[in-house]
């Protein structure tokens, strides 16, 4: 049966409280957002807490869901905005004019992908936030800029800083 | 400016996922339960005589009560019948029950004799630094999302051992893990002689 | 002589050390527990549900029209008042809804609150009539099931199962939690990862797909049809008598080994691949199994 219309299937049985739909789309999607929320918060408790409000979001809203998108990038908005909710404190971000500096990010240092998570990990959180959501979750700086609360330009530089960092420490790490 | 994008990309396809804990559909589940019984608490229609003596009070005084009043009683009725729910609905607690307390001596189960985690990664990371043509293979990648997998299983069985019971059970699972790690090991170690 | 008594001395001074050591390692633990019974009425059509954690179950039947429960929470602790109030953290919830009766157990924290730190488990005593259909859920705990006559549904995650004298459709699906099953009639589907499956006084339909198994079937005279998928596993068949069935057998990367005597319609084997095919075109009950990265072994 092709995906699109299990997926139906399963959001039929959702919108219907069947638990057994519902157990359905959160064992589809648990691994992705579990990852993303843990990703954007640094660590397994609050990604649990995102993971579960995440979810229990989905179901109460999944009927104003019109399908303007994929299901999927749908839940993902959600998880990712809950995420960021339980970090919110943690999330400081300067406004910063669009001139920014001429420094080159050369990724072919980047030999050992091991040090990469352990290097995302170690970046602040709100370079972390928009590293993961841009580079990792493929978000669009408009997007990011939305659920963050910040303009564009700021998503895009600090966008830059954070990859700048993250070299940094992998330069360290690697060396 | 950026250079060489693409090896940030391809890293970033290969950064490891996470699989949530059983407990996080038990919670969703459970407050999905709450919620769906809430709604099937009874409504009650009052009687026809509540409004005429409404009606009878507001003729009296000429005025209408205040909608505060109104409103008053409104959330006094509701409250009422949530309580009557709630009551009705939950607390096997406070019935049939009663709370006993004895004393046992036992010995505390420790759990510090599992392997380490750090241990396994050490492994393959030494493994990889011998020999890094092994490392881009689909095979190594399967093995290592495997014994990852098991690891996250261990970890989820080693917060519930219990500390004050055996652990009977629980052991010959984490031993199971335990020999499927070694194994895959061993396999990717066979395959870099 | 002297050599003697100084040597049971020596002995039994060691047994005695020995034995303070160990006194020494236990601790004195306080138990708090909870008892609840009730009982609800049924009629046929309802049936149950149970969702446990950290539960050990035991559901047997019998000959009244009521679902009779007697539950205790334990939680123990060597400090009284923290096993006092973690014991109040486990929460017990059933409900009768139309036909559906359901009952669960779940640890539940108020904002602020810390996760137990006692060891907390719940003991469930159903009793429901013979031909009520059960639904049972655990994590983390012991499911045993006896003399149900009705359909039997079982998730479990990290806790053994035990069935026994059941006839009826039964389903289970497991992970990392050892399956047994004794003198069952009626038709078997098993889902399981990471779960040993043993099987013994079996009549009926058997469908198992598993993966990282030890399956042993055995005493299963009287079974009409077995399919089994398995991953990563050993098979051992100890039906009584191998003539008594027809057998279809395909294997990747595994071994095969069966009795001497037992000469097959079809044995092919191609680089990773066997084939084997006894009794293929009778009316005999079917065994099929398909197995990747195993051992089949068929006795006697």
């Amino acid at each position: 049966m092709p995906e699109s219309t299990n997926e139906k299937i399963i959001v039929q049985g959702c919108l219907q409280n069947n638990r057994q739909a519902q157990k359905n789309l959160y064992d589809k999607y648990k691994t992705e957002m579990y990852t993303l929320a843990y990703r954007i918060t640094n660590n397994f408790e609050d990604a649990n807490d995102a993971l579960q409000e995440g979810f229990l979001q989905v179901f109460e809203n999944l009927k104003t869901f019109k399908g303007n998108s994929k299901l999927g990038t749908w839940i993902h908005t959600i998880v990712a905005r809950v995420a960021i909710k339980k970090i919110k404190n943690k999330i400081h971000f300067v406004e910063i004019n669009d001139s920014i500096t001429n420094n080159i990010i050369d990724w072919s240092m980047l030999t050992d992908v091991r040090y990469l998570e352990e290097a995302i990990a170690s970046l602040p959180a709100g370079y972390r936030t928009v590293f993961t959501l841009y580079e990792v979750e493929g978000f669009k700086h408009k997007e990011i800029a939305e659920m963050l609360n910040i303009s564009v330009s700021t998503s895009k530089t600090q966008l830059f800083k954070a990859k700048r960092l993250l070299m940094e420490h992998l330069k360290n790490t690697i060396s | 400016m950026e250079n060489n994008n693409d090896i940030l990309k391809n890293a970033i396809q290969n950064l490891p996922e996470y699989i949530p804990e059983e407990n996080v559909w038990i919670s969703i589940d459970n407050a999905l339960s709450k919620k769906e019984t809430l709604t099937t608490l009874p409504n009650y229609t009052p009687p026809e005589s509540v409004w005429n003596n409404i009606e009878k009070s507001l003729s009296k005084s000429g005025q209408p009560k205040p909608v505060l009043t109104i409103r008053l009683k409104q959330i006094m009725a509701v409250a009422a019948l949530l309580l009557i729910g709630l009551i009705v609905f939950n607390n096997l607690k406070s019935k049939n029950s009663s709370i006993s307390h004895s004393e046992e001596w036992t010995e505390v189960q420790t759990t510090g004799e599992w392997n380490d985690n750090n241990e396994l990664k050490n492994v393959l990371n030494l493994i990889c630094d011998n020999n890094p043509s092994v490392c881009i293979t689909p095979e190594y990648k399967q093995a290592k999302a495997r014994i990852e997998q098991l690891e996250q299983s261990k970890q989820i069985i080693l917060k519930q051992m219990n500390k004050y019971e055996p652990n009977t059970d629980l052991e010959i699972m984490l031993t199971k893990i335990e020999l499927e790690q070694t194994g895959l090991i061993k396999q990717i170690m066979q395959k870099t002689l | 002589m002297y050599k003697l008594k100084q040597y049971i001395t020596a002995l039994l001074i060691m047994i005695f050390l020995t034995g303070l050591q160990k006194t020494m390692a236990q601790v004195k633990v306080h138990v708090m527990s909870r008892k609840i019974n009730k009982s609800i009425n049924w009629k046929p059509g309802m049936t149950f549900w149970l969702t446990g954690e950290r539960a050990e179950i035991f559901c047997a039947t019998h000959q009244k029209n009521t679902i009779d429960f007697e539950i205790e929470i334990i939680s123990k602790n060597e400090d009284r008042k923290t096993a006092e109030a973690d014991l109040d953290k486990m929460k017990l919830v059933d409900q009768v809804s139309g036909k559906k009766v359901s009952l669960r157990n779940y640890v539940e924290l108020n904002r602020g609150e810390s996760k137990p730190e006692s060891d907390l488990k719940v003991i469930y005593h159903v009793k429901v009539p013979e031909n009520c259909k059960v639904f049972i859920s655990n994590y983390f705990g012991k499911t045993r099931v006896i003399a149900l006559k009705s359909s039997l549904t079982i998730n479990s995650k990290f806790s053994p199962v035990k069935l026994q004298n059941i006839a009826g459709n039964i389903t289970i699906n497991s992970n990392f939690g050892d399956i047994s099953i004794d003198s069952i009639y009626g038709t078997v589907t098993l889902q399981t990862t990471r779960s040993d499956i043993s099987i013994r006084n079996f009549s009926g339909l058997l469908d198992i797909h598993s993966d990282y198994a030890t399956i042993l079937l055995s005493k299963i005279n009287n079974l009409t049809k077995a399919a089994i998928h398995a991953d990563k596993s050993n098979i051992n068949l100890n039906t009584g008598d191998y003539n008594r069935y027809s057998y279809f057998i395909s294997t990747t990367d595994s071994k095969i080994i069966k009795p001497d005597k037992m000469h097959p319609d079809i044995f092919k084997e191609e680089k990773t691949k066997t084939q084997l095919h006894f009794n293929a075109k009778t009316n005999k009950p079917q065994i099929t199994i398909e197995l990747n990265m195993g051992i089949i072994t068929i006795e006697n």
